[in-house]
């Protein structure tokens, strides 16, 4: 373990009665509880934390918050590996191990860092100029290369073994950063009575209170503060948040970090927790972030960001240098030379201004701080780190080379080019801040509505004026919410805090040239992905010119800080290149999210199990103690088939319907969608819905009704039957019933309302079940005593009324799979009993239970359409039921079904498909093709005639391609496929041109996928039973 | 008549859950199965069935969405402009009589009581474990008792009434059945960081 | 993240609603074979840049399909009355012009 040689021997916000040990690649150094990973490595004189993304150069930490470009990290390990992690904002932990990334093999010693050699290979636009027109193969040769140079922290395959959270909350005002203006917002709000919710992205609240060291009054003011918020219980205060997006209707994205400060979380707590908070209003107060200064070699380690400095210096009492040199063009970074100096460093200050005020000058000879006012930092000089500065002249109103005046020696290099104040969230709402002159910053324009802005992110300097900012947004956030501050009871919050010291304005200063007789250094714009100022003046002289094309071209700003350092320094080179004012070259567009968010915590707990929540049958549980296999329809979890020890699949579907034709069988059918249509007018509804009539349907009775778009495309169909005069029991498909439903309802509501019919879903009232097969009615007698179930009692399509004992029951003798069959409804809860009941009085009747997968190849066999036929593209003609549409009434879709090409003789038409020579394999989606264009094609290419293949895809060396010679559309396409137990061969139902009239025909049926091509018969689509005899069996 | 099966059967187990606390911060209780049945009226005459119902039932209907009217075991939801549940535990002979009595020009009835599977969620957390899912603003001023809303938790369509308690904070969650064991396996996870106690269906 | 004021259930999220687009058309009546009608409601749709007058079902909450005014450009939700209300009216104005 290592001394922590640049720790402060006193001072900071540091707790050093809890000293926490820490590993950095691979090496063990010891902080405090109250550290960063960045501010531990500070107090340890770590420097060398990175390499950058393109040239591998070295590089160190720059800043002390979210905006951090080089201090990136992996942590953790194994199933809590995250990599990209800012070094500034993880909070120290016992036992927190990180590594440094992009390197390779060590950070110290970079094989890649060669790269830097060949820099020009990665200027702006290479991948475009290298990876595009002629040269483009070259990307083949240099992929594994670049992949391997450019980049961050490796992903992990290994699945999170963390959670994470959901949560939605809501209040009258949320304040989003608790520094004075937000505390003073929050509280004088909270004082009125609103609702408030403080969000801090720090584990403390305070903002720069926090790193304002010996700043008159600030630790104070904070302290009263706090004790204020905590004695507020309608201001709820949330830590280790990130407000990270801001969308319509005032609702805004939070990040909860709840246990990214420990090792791993305490037990079932979450690692992170994502909130959706909607809020009547908004103050921002998110302070400012200090700009870098362009100069050659500003990318050392060792240069860090003035206002990092002081932070390191105050808040963690951490000694980022000894030997300091600060550099400027304002007033903020004299503090920091204040600073270093109180706490035992040399300083030199250099400011690119020749005049500041007389108190200033006054401050830093009496600190015994070096001045050298109207110079620059000309670069920076040094390998692993800084060593030295050289110092040019400088005139901002004539940036112009100059020789080198003096060199500095130094270990650290405290930057700043002035402050932008944050405002993302409503640059995310579509305000984006203008340039302004006065302050050299970008600022808000307009204010959208609902927000306002408080302190450093209004451009408010200084702790009095924050302080009052907060005050007055917060006043107007409880006006707006309806508190007019009666009753409202407090101390004035800016009381007794002293005015700001008189400032001398900033001088914007964009880049510094090159000193004259040196070499040129890179000067880093955006250090994360890279972008140097020549980057910028090449996308210019390409013809690059506008913000958003620069951007993309150079890829500035567009790492995961999404440029937050870089942006407005990018816009004044641009300005300068261009010879206009920096409000002429525009801002790019804020995007959520404002910092970098994991994928699992949007995730949230929808993964595994609760990836989208399923729709079980009454008799689910009693499907799964079976061993059923289940497959998906929408979300509902039906049984597809039930294994006998040790039988597949296929083995399992086609013993089930060879059972269910033999002798009977039961299927559970409650997924299916159920309507109660109620009304004095629901005969006439159903009558306008329908293509068939539905008025004179007698009570008593079940009818198949099939219903159309407005389009005319067959929506969806199902077994409607007249349980009353006003009463009718509508069935769906089990995919169709939510779209059914809304239908409906939009058409009572909108069209015709004056229709008295009301629809309710009561899919969840009644659990089905179909039983069907020869001895289906033996069954049904055994356990229903009060119907008469003889074919005078209950004939095909009877609706009945009953019981099987205690239980309520619906039957309808109706049949999908063409059997004498009937469906029994019974309410849900009494489901499970009367299945059981059924089963037992079968176990006498020789009935077995099937699945979904029996029941479609029952339908094939009979040629009924389902979901593959009822495809969103198919008219009532095509399915072979246009006879069913009645020529009496008018139905939704009628008219539009008799367009030009809905009415087309060549559309293709329902048939039934067979393999011709017994060979091959049918496949739902192949593509039906005539033979005869295959061989034309096949001629007029001068090339051999393609046979029948079928070359398995198992085969190394097998590529999807276009071997069957087919080219596009065809002239039909195979829908449903099975195995015809009762056929004892493959068939298939699908659409073809020219529909029976083909029957008999041999065509192709192709499969691209696979290259296949299969020869097939058009058939009837009726295999079995065409005279539905078995109906009546 | 036979008992209803709950569409928990399999999978409720009462007990602890989750972290353990003195006093748990959320209790989970599935509700036996309840009468539950549906009127939708008409425009022109909702408004006498009303009167009606109040007359005879000695319970007024609620005139906004979003209300319940209790009178002993009895309440009335308004769940839709001209559409009305009536929840009880017992089975009220005075209300299917009335509701017997309607024609289809005063107003249609469906029977929906095995369709929702209800759920009592009550404690200091039971907010917040709601609030895990629901987009519904619960505070006291938003959300008072005597309330429900029709919402969505977890892609599940959801009723949430508020009840009227003067020590705690209860809701009862009517999910619909197909969906009750995904909405209680999803809860269970939201409590167990909370500590949860299921209790006996009750 | 659209809010929407349900006129029924009060200010609701977007989730709870089924979009259902242009509100502006009017159904033919269901007699009227002529395509060109049916055309023109079933696919021609404006596609304004401000106000934009839109179907939405409250499909979570009380089911009722609305009429809501939101403008394209800043996605601020205008009004929102429920269709049916539109509905009657507009076949009183049929009336009055008959």
């Amino acid at each position: 373990m290592t001394r922590q040689s640049n720790r402060l021997q006193s001072g900071g916000r540091i707790d050093r009665s809890k000293p926490l040990s820490f590993s950095f690649d691979g090496k063990t150094y010891q902080g405090y509880a109250g550290d960063t990973l960045a501010s531990a490595l500070v107090a340890n004189g770590v420097r060398l934390v990175g390499r950058s993304f393109k040239y591998h150069r070295p590089r160190g930490i720059l800043t002390a918050g979210i905006e951090e470009p080089n201090a990136l990290v992996t942590m953790r390990g194994g199933a809590r590996h995250e990599p990209n992690v800012a070094a500034t904002k993880a909070e120290l932990y016992d036992g927190l191990e990180a590594v440094s990334q992009n390197r390779w093999p060590s950070l110290k010693h970079d094989m890649m860092s060669v790269v830097g050699l060949f820099s020009k290979l990665f200027a702006a636009g290479f991948y475009y100029k290298t990876f595009m027109g002629p040269t483009r193969g070259a990307w083949m040769v240099y992929e594994h290369f670049i992949r391997k140079a450019a980049g961050m922290g490796d992903p992990t395959t290994v699945p999170d073994a963390d959670t994470y959270e959901k949560a939605h909350g809501f209040c009258d005002l949320l304040v989003v950063g608790a520094g004075p203006a937000g505390l003073a917002a929050a509280i004088t709000a909270g004082r009125r009575g609103l609702r408030v919710i403080l969000v801090e992205d720090d584990a403390q609240l305070g903002g720069s209170l926090l790193e304002a060291g010996g700043d008159a009054g600030a630790g104070e003011w904070l302290q009263s503060a706090l004790i204020e918020l905590d004695a507020l219980p309608n201001v709820r205060v949330m830590t280790r948040t990130c407000v990270f997006g801001a969308y319509d209707g005032m609702t805004f994205a939070l990040i909860e970090r709840v246990s990214d400060h420990l090792k791993e979380p305490a037990p079932f707590q979450p690692r992170q927790r994502y909130w959706r908070i909607r809020a009547e209003r908004a103050i921002l107060a998110s302070g400012q972030i200090e700009r870098p200064l362009v100069f050659g070699n500003n990318d050392l380690p060792g240069v860090m960001l003035a206002g990092a400095v002081r932070t390191y210096v105050n808040r963690h009492a951490a000694l980022p240098g000894r030997k300091a040199v600060v550099f400027t063009n304002n007033d903020s970074a004299y503090a920091t030379a204040a600073d270093l100096r109180a706490a035992g460093a040399d300083v030199s200050l250099v400011d690119v201004r020749s005049h500041i005020s007389g108190d200033l000058r006054e401050r830093m000879n009496r600190s015994g701080v070096e001045l050298h006012l109207g110079c620059a930092v000309g670069r920076a000089n040094g390998g692993r780190q800084v060593a030295s500065v050289d110092i040019v002249p400088f005139d901002p109103a004539r940036p112009a080379r100059a020789a080198i005046r003096t060199r500095l020696t130094c270990d650290l290099l405290a930057v700043s080019g002035g402050w932008t104040p944050t405002l993302h969230l409503m640059g995310q709402r579509g305000a984006k801040p203008v340039y302004d002159e006065a302050s050299a910053a970008l600022v808000a324009n307009t204010i959208p509505e609902g927000f306002d802005i408080a302190g450093g992110a209004a451009g408010e300097d200084g702790l009095k004026a924050s302080v009052a900012g907060g005050v007055r947004a917060g006043e107007a956030a409880a006006k707006a919410c309806g508190q007019d501050g009666q009753g409202a009871q407090g101390r004035p919050l800016a009381d007794g805090l002293a005015d700001a010291p008189e400032v001398t304005p900033i001088t914007p200063v964009w880049q510094i040239p090159h000193p004259l007789n040196t070499r040129a250094r890179k000067k880093f714009v955006d250090l994360q992905h890279d972008v140097g100022a020549e980057d910028l003046e090449l996308a210019q002289r390409e013809g690059y010119v506008s913000v958003e094309h620069t951007k993309r071209y150079t890829t500035l700003g567009m790492a995961n800080d999404q440029g937050k350092t870089s942006n407005l320094n990018a816009l004044g080179i641009m300005a300068g290149l261009r010879g206009q004012p920096i409000a002429e070259v525009g801002t790019t567009t804020f995007r959520p999210p404002y910092r970098p968010v994991s994928i699992g915590v949007l995730t949230g707990p929808e993964t595994g199990l609760h990836f989208k929540p399923s729709r079980r049958s009454p008799m689910h549980d009693w499907h799964e103690a079976q061993g059923a296999d289940f497959t998906t329809t929408g979300l509902w979890l039906r049984p597809w088939y039930f294994p006998n020890p040790g039988e597949t699949r296929a083995e399992a579907y086609i013993r089930e319907a060879a059972h269910v034709r033999r002798a009977v069988g039961m299927v559970d059918v409650s997924s299916l969608g159920k309507i109660d249509v109620q009304g004095p007018d629901a005969a006439e509804f159903l009558n306008r819905v329908y293509v068939n009539g539905f008025k004179k349907l007698p009570v008593g009775k079940a009818r198949y009704g099939v219903m159309l778009r407005p389009d005319g495309i067959v929506m969806d169909d199902g077994t409607t039957s007249r349980i009353s005069q006003d009463h009718y029991f509508m069935t769906t498909t089990t995919g169709g019933a939510g779209k059914v439903m809304s239908h409906l309802e939009f058409l009572l509501q909108t069209a015709w309302p004056d229709l008295r019919v009301h629809v309710t879903s009561v899919t969840s009232q009644w659990a089905g079940m179909a039983i069907a097969g020869p001895r289906s009615r033996e069954v049904l007698e055994g356990v229903i005593s009060d119907i008469d179930l003889s074919d005078e009692g209950t004939p095909f399509m009877g609706v009945r009324h009953g019981h099987a004992g205690d239980l309520p029951v619906r039957v309808l003798r109706i049949s999908f799979s063409g059997e004498r069959a009937y469906e029994v409804y019974t309410p849900a809860g009494y489901g499970m009993a009367l299945w059981q009941r059924l089963l037992e009085q079968g176990k006498s009747c020789d009935m077995c239970v099937y699945g979904v997968e029996a029941l479609g190849a029952l339908r094939i066999e009979k040629g009924h359409v389902a979901g593959g036929e009822l495809e969103g593209r198919t008219t009532l003609a095509d399915m072979g039921l246009g006879r069913m549409a009645s020529t009496k009434k008018p139905f939704i879709g009628g008219a539009l079904a008799q367009r030009e090409g809905m009415i087309d003789p060549d559309r293709p038409q329902l048939v039934g498909l067979e393999l011709a020579n017994g060979a091959g394999t049918l496949r739902a989606g192949a593509i039906l093709c005539d033979p005869a264009a295959r061989y034309t094609r096949a001629i007029a290419r001068g090339g051999s005639i393609p046979e029948p293949v079928a070359p398995n895809p198992a085969d190394k060396g097998f590529t999807p391609g276009n071997g069957s010679g087919h080219m596009g559309h065809g002239i039909g396409f195979v829908s449903s496929v099975t195995w015809s137990p009762e056929l004892n061969r493959n068939i298939a139902l699908g659409y073809v041109s020219g529909g029976m009239a083909r029957k008999g025909e041999q065509i192709d049926a192709v499969f691209p996928m696979y290259d296949e091509l299969t020869a097939v018969r058009v058939t009837s689509p009726h295999f079995v039973d065409p005279e539905g005899e078995r109906l009546h069996g | 008549m036979a008992d209803a099966l709950s569409a928990l059967a399999s999978v409720y187990d009462a007990g602890p859950v989750g972290v353990t606390r003195a006093t748990p911060g959320v209790t989970l209780q599935e509700r036996p199965a309840r009468n539950l049945v549906q009127l939708s009226g008409w425009p022109e005459n909702f408004d006498t069935i009303c009167d009606r119902i109040a007359a005879l039932l000695g319970i007024r209907v609620p005139v906004d969405c979003l209300t319940v009217t209790t009178h002993d075991d009895l309440s009335i939801f308004r769940v839709g402009p001209m559409r009305l549940w009536f929840v009880s535990d017992t089975n009220s002979t005075r209300l299917s009589e009335f509701l017997g009595t309607l024609e289809a020009k005063d107003g249609v009835v469906t029977e929906i009581n095995h369709s929702r599977t209800v759920l009592r969620i009550r404690g200091p957390e039971a907010r917040t474990v709601l609030n895990r899912g629901l987009p519904i603003d619960l505070e006291n001023g938003a959300f008072p008792e005597h309330v429900f809303v029709q919402s969505v938790i977890h892609h599940i369509p959801v009723l949430v009434h508020r009840l009227a308690s003067p020590d705690d904070t209860v809701f009862d969650v009517y999910v619909p059945r197909e969906y009750a064991r995904s909405f209680w396996e999803w809860l269970i996870n939201a409590a167990e960081p909370l500590g949860g106690q299921v209790l006996e269906v009750c | 993240m659209l809010r929407i004021a349900c006129p029924y259930c009060g200010e609701r999220d977007y989730i709870e609603f089924l979009y259902a687009g242009d509100a502006a058309r009017e159904m033919p009546a269901l007699s009227d074979t002529d395509i060109d009608r049916w055309t023109d409601f079933v696919f021609f749709r404006d596609d304004p840049k401000g106000e934009h007058a839109e179907y939405w079902q409250h499909q979570h909450g009380c089911r009722q399909w609305l009429k809501v005014i939101r403008d394209t450009v800043t996605h601020r939700v205008i009004s929102v009355t429920p269709a049916i209300e539109a509905g009657l009216q507009a076949d009183e104005d049929k009336v009055e012009v008959a």
